[in-house]
């Protein structure tokens, strides 16, 4: 489809902790999840079917999300993924981690003294 | 692990969630304007391939789903398949594990562990009260303590019981039969829960003498002598020539636990002067434990007039399940092989792990491809371990064909009697569980050590060195297998070995008597036929003299009692002239016919042997042993010629001294452990004391087979009277050998296990060298490159295969030494720490291990430098 080269590849680990803070709001199903994460990046992050139901399963297995059958609005019987306690107190540990990630990635990316600027 | 139903629907589950999803998307582009058919297109496109997806899905299940174990074992499976050597040598050596542990197991669980066939076993004791001092016998009441305590009201045992056995002649129809009788209280069938198959069991009526004369048969005589006819109920058969009328048949079942022909009920009242002991059983009430069984027994027995005059103290009083009184003897020796055999389970475990390491590493690169691929180390290690364990239940599956096999032989090699229950004895779905289980076990932890070995190093080591193994804890773990085995093999060995040495030394004993060319049968005189003392002379004359006339036979005589054989009577002395002869100086009392000596090749040293002049009229004569002799007239015996003797009677009569006429060898009586004793012979023409002369054995000496001769012995003693069965006809070397076959057995059995252990200790030793010489091929030709002669690799070798064996040997003799006390009791002139057995062992192991050696030294010896440096 449209501009394949502005999408980004996740990283493992990556994915685990974007599916998290996705279900965050409301339970969802895999689809919609697909549909939230590439809207809310922007179409910027692309997530592969191939990486995103092992990850559901994965997560289901750690006991971080689980998992019931549902009928969507359109009457389709859908699995639905909902974040669990667990899920909830692993979120705000990898949020803090990737805050300070982004904000040290940032740091070097726009260091406080910019060469050839000042 | 997780199900396969459960997978099944998780399976579905999964494609309807992925088809859902598929479904949103094409919904979702036919709404932005796409035609179904691109959309569908399109969709499936972006979607990926659902196959894979699903099954990499599938993997995030994880752990142990039925699927992983079923990929697993099938590809397990392809491997063993594809290294067809290595899977048969494991899968034999777990067979002969796990097979000779589970044929042990088998015996051990029938004979042991299974409850005994009757309704609530577990309520079924046995009741003794007997002094402390009495050695002989299992537990046991008198008869007088019995029947008080049977008359006295009970709240612990519902119901209780005894039984003895005797010698009983069956006449009447066909031949005169000699049979065992079980005598029984009227309750001892119901307390046991057994009801006759047919007809009833004794009333209580039938204890009084009078209307004793019923009789239930055993199955078996039932269908051998009455055809298995119903109608032989109300008939009468004659038993010791007295009519019983047949009440009814036992069920088959019960000569598992019973060997009776014949079963009567008990009449005779105890003599309160005797005091016989008998065993006695018991049916708790329900809710009874033995402990409160034990302190009822107690209290009542304290309220007994006839314990009044007892010790406190002296008696020992108990109440034991009754399974014990069937495997009382036999556990110990049991439990004993049992331990045994685990040591060759052991052995065959480590050459498993050994040969699982030495292919781990030659799959290192196979490893290493896996754990760089992504497979977690914990997945190769299932993988590995699920090999193994699939060798190890293939091999438990072979096992339990040879324990079959190996059940069916050693019943028929044991002694009669050594195992009990034997007819219990069977592979059952308890023996297949256990066998099950050790197989997945062993198969689990010889699995594991590899595994881990062969795991923990980085996968790009193994990637990117060369094919050349490098000593690693892979190696050292081999080492510790192969000393390990070789320690165990040397504690069998040494077990063994002194086994052996001991039978060799019990083989060696010169009884005082010659075993081969004798031939004898057994007698049972009824009083009935056998009014007095001189019926029995005359029988046993007129006997002796056809018997002699029998072609090829040499001689003939008869004794009361033989060697070897039970029963012993012995008793103490009164010499003439001697007034010091101990109490204690207990002699063999023998009755015998002329020509014993020479038929039973005693050495008659000096005097006479009895004869014709020897009668009822003449002067009383006997002849003693030579070590009687040498005690009281030294030294060397001959004084006692002329001499007289009686029996330790505090006021002999005239008549009661006998003169001695002869001396002769000692002789060996009660077991070729015991060493010779002291007899006193006399003849049965001048012998009147009935109960002692009433079973009999006829001893003849003869050139030709039991066989051969049982015709004739038959016919001579049924012309001379037809009611008089013969029993136990046999040969003096079978009766010799029946007497060394508890120990003939023991040892066969522990060297079949001792030698099972070398052989794979030996295979493991094999196994470790050539694979060791195969890894230094590189070095080794070096080596020979640089100039070294064959003698220097066969150095190399040889001082690998001493680094394995010394430790092994040292390990195992220090084992040995410890374990080899659980044997004290079956050896005969022989200690638990015989220094020439163990030196002898470590011997025979050096041997073994040197022979194992032997084909990896030739491949060393013959490695080409050229070839060794190039195979890079």
């Amino acid at each position: 489809m449209s501009g394949g080269q502005s999408r980004i590849e996740l990283l493992q680990g990556t994915l685990d902790f974007i599916i998290l803070q996705t279900l965050r709001w409301e339970p969802q199903h895999g689809f919609g999840l697909a549909q939230m994460i590439r809207a809310h990046s922007s179409h910027v992050l692309q997530v592969d079917t191939g990486s995103l139901y092992p990850a559901l399963h994965r997560l289901e297995r750690a006991k971080l999300i689980d998992a019931k059958w549902d009928r969507s609005d359109k009457g389709q019987r859908v699995r639905v993924y909902r974040l669990t306690a667990a899920g909830r107190k692993r979120l705000a540990a990898e949020r803090t981690k990737w805050e300070r990630m982004t904000q040290a990635i940032a740091g070097i990316l726009n260091p406080p003294i910019a060469e050839g600027e000042s | 692990m997780r199900w396969p139903w459960r997978g099944r629907a998780r399976e579905i589950e999964l494609t309807e969630e992925l088809r859902a999803h598929l479904e949103m998307a094409i919904e979702q582009r036919i709404q932005r304007g796409e035609s179904p058919a691109v959309a569908r297109d399109n969709a499936r496109r972006e979607f990926g391939n659902t196959t894979h997806i699903a099954e990499v899905t599938r993997e995030m299940w994880g752990g142990a789903s039925w699927d992983a174990f079923v990929r697993d074992v099938r590809y397990a499976a392809r491997g063993l398949r594809r290294s067809p050597t290595f899977t048969a040598v494991a899968v034999a050596t777990f067979a002969l594990g796990i097979g000779a542990n589970t044929a042990m197991f088998t015996v051990v669980n029938g004979a042991l562990l299974a409850p005994l066939p009757f309704p609530q076993p577990d309520r079924l004791v046995v009741l003794s009260h007997r002094p402390a001092a009495m050695k002989v016998g299992g537990p046991a009441l008198t008869d007088l303590t019995f029947a008080q305590l049977r008359a006295m009201p009970s709240r612990a045992f519902e119901s209780m019981a005894t039984l003895h056995g005797r010698a009983m002649t069956l006449t009447g129809s066909g031949d005169a039969e000699q049979l065992s009788a079980a005598v029984v209280t009227a309750n001892f069938m119901s307390t046991l829960g057994v009801s006759p198959a047919i007809g009833r069991g004794f009333t209580a009526a039938e204890e009084v003498p009078g209307n004793d004369h019923v009789v239930i048969l055993s199955d078996q005589l039932w269908r051998e002598r009455f055809a298995g006819a119903p109608s032989v109920l109300g008939t009468s058969i004659t038993l010791d020539g007295t009519a019983y009328v047949v009440i009814g048949v036992t069920p088959p079942t019960f000569e598992m636990s019973y060997k009776a022909a014949v079963w009567i009920p008990l009449s005779e009242r105890p003599n309160p002067k005797i005091g016989a002991f008998r065993p006695v059983i018991a049916r708790l009430s329900p809710g009874t434990s033995i402990q409160a069984a034990k302190q009822e027994l107690a209290s009542a027995i304290a309220r007994l007039p006839s314990t009044a005059d007892e010790k406190p103290g002296t008696q020992i009083t108990d109440v034991l399940p009754m399974v014990d009184m069937f495997v009382a003897k036999a556990g110990p020796s049991l439990w004993m092989f049992t331990g045994a055999v685990s040591f060759v389970l052991l052995i065959a475990c480590a050459n498993v792990a050994n040969l699982l390491l030495i292919r781990a590493s030659g799959r290192r690169h196979e490893i290493g491809v896996r754990a760089a691929l992504g497979a977690g180390r914990t997945r190769i290690v299932r993988q590995l371990v699920t090999e193994s364990a699939l060798v190890a239940c293939i091999g438990g599956a072979v096992g339990i064909v040879l324990a079959r096999w190996g059940v069916r032989v050693l019943l028929a090699t044991a002694p009669p009697g050594r195992i009990p229950r034997s007819e219990e004895i069977t592979v059952d779905w308890r023996v297949l569980g256990a066998a099950f289980g050790v197989s997945l076990l062993a198969g689990l932890v010889c699995g594991m050590f590899p595994a881990l070995a062969s795991t923990r190093r980085d996968p790009r080591e193994a990637l990117t060195s060369s094919g050349r193994t490098i000593a690693g804890s892979g190696d050292r773990l081999r080492r510790v297998f192969v000393v390990a085995q070789l320690s165990l093999a040397i504690v069998l060995s040494t077990g063994a070995g002194l086994l052996l040495k001991s039978f060799a030394r019990l083989r060696a004993v010169d009884p005082g008597f010659r075993t081969s060319g004798v031939v004898m049968f057994n007698v049972n005189l009824s009083q009935t036929a056998f009014p007095n003392a001189t019926d029995i002379h005359a029988f046993g004359a007129q006997v002796i003299d056809r018997l002699r006339q029998i072609p090829g036979v040499e001689s003939a005589t008869m004794a009361n009692v033989i060697p070897l054989a039970a029963p012993h009577v012995i008793s103490g002395l009164r010499i003439d002239g001697i007034s010091d002869v101990p109490k204690a100086y207990q002699v063999n009392k023998i009755v015998v016919a002329p020509a014993h000596f020479t038929t039973m090749g005693i050495r008659l040293f000096s005097g006479r042997d009895f004869d014709s002049r020897d009668n009822e009229s003449s002067q009383p004569v006997t002849i003693i042993s030579r070590s009687i002799a040498r005690e009281f007239w030294p030294p060397d015996g001959r004084g006692a010629i002329g001499q007289r003797l009686t029996e330790n009677s505090e006021d002999p009569q005239p008549g009661d001294w006998q003169t001695i006429v002869g001396i002769v060898d000692d002789v060996v009586e009660q077991g070729l452990t015991q060493g010779r004793e002291h007899e006193q012979y006399f003849p049965l023409a001048q012998f009147r004391d009935m109960p002692f002369i009433s079973n009999i054995r006829f001893v003849l000496r003869s050139s030709r087979t039991v066989q051969d001769l049982t015709p004739s012995m038959r016919a001579v003693v049924h012309e001379l009277n037809p009611v008089v069965a013969l029993r136990d006809i046999q040969s003096m070397d079978d009766v010799a050998a029946a007497s060394t076959a508890g120990s003939r057995f023991e040892t066969q059995l522990l060297t079949i296990f001792a030698a099972l252990a070398l052989l794979l200790a030996s295979v493991g030793t094999y196994g470790v060298l050539a694979y060791d010489v195969a890894a230094r091929t590189h070095e080794l030709g070096v080596r020979v490159a640089l100039g070294a002669l064959s003698g220097d690799v066969v150095r190399v070798v040889v001082r690998r295969t001493l680094i394995l064996v010394i430790p092994g040997l040292l390990i195992g003799q220090i084992g040995a030494l410890g374990v080899t006390r659980v044997l004290q009791k079956s050896l005969f002139e022989v200690t638990p720490t015989d220094p020439a057995t163990l030196l002898a062992v470590a011997g025979v192991l050096l041997l073994v291990a040197l022979i194992a050696g032997l084909a990896p030294m030739r491949r060393a010896t013959r490695i080409d430098p050229m070839t060794a440096l190039r195979s890079e």
